[in-house]
């Protein structure tokens, strides 16, 4: 192996082949530099006028920025090997020490295949494997919409925010619904189970008005939910799902707002639940409470016998 | 209506030993005919048929049927249910309506026809005999159509005549089709009412997109009643849309112009369901059709349903307007709650043993 120092000055910082982090400044590792200098060797490729990155983007990158003038670097020559087998070195230097999040895997696999041209049936059978991803197509299908995605979804996505099924869902919609549906995701925030609930309404209910799906995010009380400062982003994200609810189940939300606006006329204790049959599939009621004692207990049952003289009471028993 | 023809037919070894087998293969000249061992047929209680790649329409399977071909309809779970009896001799249909379950309930693509059929009919023969006080009503339109096939099978040939003979057995063959010619001339004896799937002419061009329009069916179903044979309609699937009220009171009006209502036996009203999964093999199947997207929620079957309002509303207009035009004609509710019952009909009418009674007089009154 042949070391030696470059002038940082001869490095193309500019060129991105082999680059696999999906983030390039680190904190940390300026940080160790600053303190004790480069430890180990970054691999360059030697071309006509500068040299390429192979392996040490981020410590290169810390280097620069501290302005250090020259690096401890093993040079490769590019008549030695062809473009692949750099960029597998790159990728063996990466696993090495570190695990890759999704995002930089989809950038690898990305670039296998459109950079280098290597085959699927390649991809699955070894670089899946290589990087602890199940050899399957439609694992690899899911890393190429990944790293395609809108940026702002991939920002989503590398903070937890979105889930790899929510990506492939929005790479189907088109460019203009993306970009609504982008703007609405970064006000709100959304667990796994309700981005799927609130993607299946947003393409059913553009199925139903023969619209893009990002066409009922322009709702007006979702606008005013999406833009309400006084509400935390996970409460918004319930709010909108409550309003995209109503409008595709608009007389199953009618029922259900019906029943508790009755409910709630009968003016009985919070401690006493009154629950429907699910759905109202039959007019029954489900009377339930609890009592820590004999006295509460009469309070309770007193208290439904009121309710029961109610004719407000009937009512209840006529949700349609 | 396009007839079924198939690409190829696997026969299964030991039927090339029915004569079932060879009436049909003669139906079908020039196609192609394969033998298949009795190991490669999958037979389960929820699929019939024979593994990939060869699962598809366009391939037609003649085996013996192993299991029972005479169930209760799987409405005897219902709260309110006519105690019907299904007996299958084909599986699956080539008429791909948007909606059927068939799509999700048998798991291959492949039309299968049994050939043992003798079987079948001494099977339900036995069973009859076993109870000689009780009807019988029977239909084969559950796993397939009843008569979509019949022009390559001829099973109606058989089984008319047979249900002609046994004093306590009806039989209904429920079809969208209109493949009556091998019913003409049949001694029915009265023992066969002849019934249609219908529906508004929207939905029958659109989600039936196979099967004849509405008014050939109509004209089959009168054809039918020349014959002698009483008929049955059946308004199953309802579809909720937004014209459905005009579009579905025009199929009323239609039917009591195209037939003699003193010869319709009965008229079932049964509103769409599936289960869930159903939803997403009919949104990438049939991307363009809109019964996805109606106001569907759990029901206790763990099938989707309309919202119960929704179907109240359904059934209580489509009731009003036959009544408008036939006050004899009994009409019924299928798979539904006891609770919807009582609201289209009142309590009185909310028992399974009155509508038994109703439907059996129905086949045993115009004799």
């Amino acid at each position: 192996m042949i070391c030696q120092e470059i002038s940082i000055k001869e490095i193309d910082f500019e060129n991105e082949t082999f680059r696999i982090s999906e983030e390039v400044i680190s904190a940390p590792l300026n940080e160790s530099i600053r303190r004790i200098g480069q430890l180990n060797p970054v691999v360059l490729l030697k071309s006509d006028q500068s040299y390429r990155i192979v392996c040490g983007f981020r410590r290169l990158n810390a280097l620069r920025q501290l302005n250090t003038p020259t690096v401890f670097a093993r040079i490769l020559e590019s008549g030695s090997s062809g473009s692949l087998d750099f960029f597998d070195l790159a990728l063996w230097d990466n696993l090495s020490h570190r695990q890759l999040d999704p995002l930089e895997k989809a950038r690898v696999l990305y670039k296998l295949k459109n950079d280098f041209g290597v085959s699927d049936r390649m991809l699955i059978r070894i670089y899946l494997a290589r990087m602890d991803l199940k050899p399957h197509k439609q694992v690899l299908r899911a890393h190429m919409v990944l790293h395609e995605s809108h940026p702002d979804f991939r920002g989503h996505f590398k903070e937890g925010r979105l889930t790899q099924a929510s990506m492939e869902y929005l790479s189907t919609v088109s460019s203009t619904s993306r970009e609504i549906i982008a703007s609405s995701l970064a006000k709100i925030h959304l667990s796994s189970s309700l981005q799927r609930k609130i993607f299946r309404l947003l393409d059913d209910l553009a199925a139903i008005a023969g619209a893009e799906p990002g066409k009922a995010l322009e709702d007006p009380q979702v606008r005013e939910v999406l833009n309400n400062p006084r509400l935390s982003p996970a409460q918004r994200g319930e709010k909108m799902y409550a309003i995209l609810y109503r409008l595709r189940f608009p007389r199953v939300a009618q029922a259900e707002k019906l029943f508790m606006e009755r409910k709630q006329s009968l003016g009985l204790p919070g401690s006493v639940r009154i629950t429907p049959d699910p759905y109202f599939e039959t007019p029954d009621l489900y009377v339930e409470f609890n009592a820590h004692d004999a006295e509460r207990f009469r309070k309770l049952a007193a208290e439904l016998f009121e309710a029961s003289r109610k004719p407000e009471l009937d009512r209840l028993f006529q949700i349609d | 209506m396009d007839p079924y023809v198939p690409e190829r037919i696997l026969v299964q070894e030991e039927s090339w030993q029915d004569d079932i087998t060879s009436g049909i293969l003669e139906r079908l000249p020039g196609i192609e005919i394969r033998t298949v061992k009795s190991s490669d047929i999958r037979c389960t209680e929820q699929s019939v048929g024979i593994e990939a790649p060869l699962q598809d329409r366009n391939t037609l399977i003649l085996m013996r049927y192993p299991g029972n071909f005479l169930k209760r309809c799987q409405g005897s779970g219902a709260d309110i249910c006519c105690n019907y009896y299904i007996v299958s001799c084909v599986w699956n249909c080539h008429l791909e309506c948007t909606y059927c379950v068939l799509q999700s309930y048998l798991s291959g693509g492949a039309l299968v026809a049994c050939t043992n059929f003798d079987d079948l009919l001494k099977e339900v023969e036995r069973t009859l005999k076993r109870s000689p006080q009780k009807i019988f009503r029977i239909g084969t339109g559950e796993l397939s159509d009843s008569l979509a096939l019949d022009p390559i099978t001829g099973f109606s040939r058989r089984l008319v005549p047979f249900f002609a003979g046994l004093p306590n057995g009806y039989l209904e063959l429920k079809t969208k089709s209109d493949c009556i010619a091998n019913l003409e001339g049949l001694d029915h004896r009265g023992h066969t009412v002849v019934s249609w799937s219908v529906n508004s002419k929207r939905v029958c061009f659109s989600e039936e997109y196979k099967s004849p329009p509405l008014k050939e069916r109509l004209e089959a179903a009168l054809q039918c009643q020349k014959w002698g044979y009483k008929v049955g309609f059946h308004f199953d699937p309802i579809i909720h849309y937004a014209d459905w009220e005009s579009e579905y009171r025009e199929t009323v009006r239609d039917i009591f112009r195209s037939v003699d209502p003193a010869g319709v036996a009965w008229i079932s009203l049964g509103a769409l369901r599936f289960p869930p999964h159903l939803i997403d093999v009919v949104k990438k199947r049939f991307p363009d059709s809109k019964i996805p997207y109606g106001e569907f929620v759990p029901g206790h079957h763990g099938k989707l349903r309309y919202f119960r309002p929704i179907r109240e509303e359904i059934y209580g207009k489509m009731v009003s307007w036959i009544r408008k035009e036939d006050l004899q004609v009994p009409v019924y509710l299928c798979m539904e709650s006891f609770t919807v019952w009582e609201r289209c009909f009142g309590r009185q009418f909310c028992d399974a043993s009155v509508l038994c009674e109703q439907l059996d007089k129905a086949v045993l009154g115009r004799q």
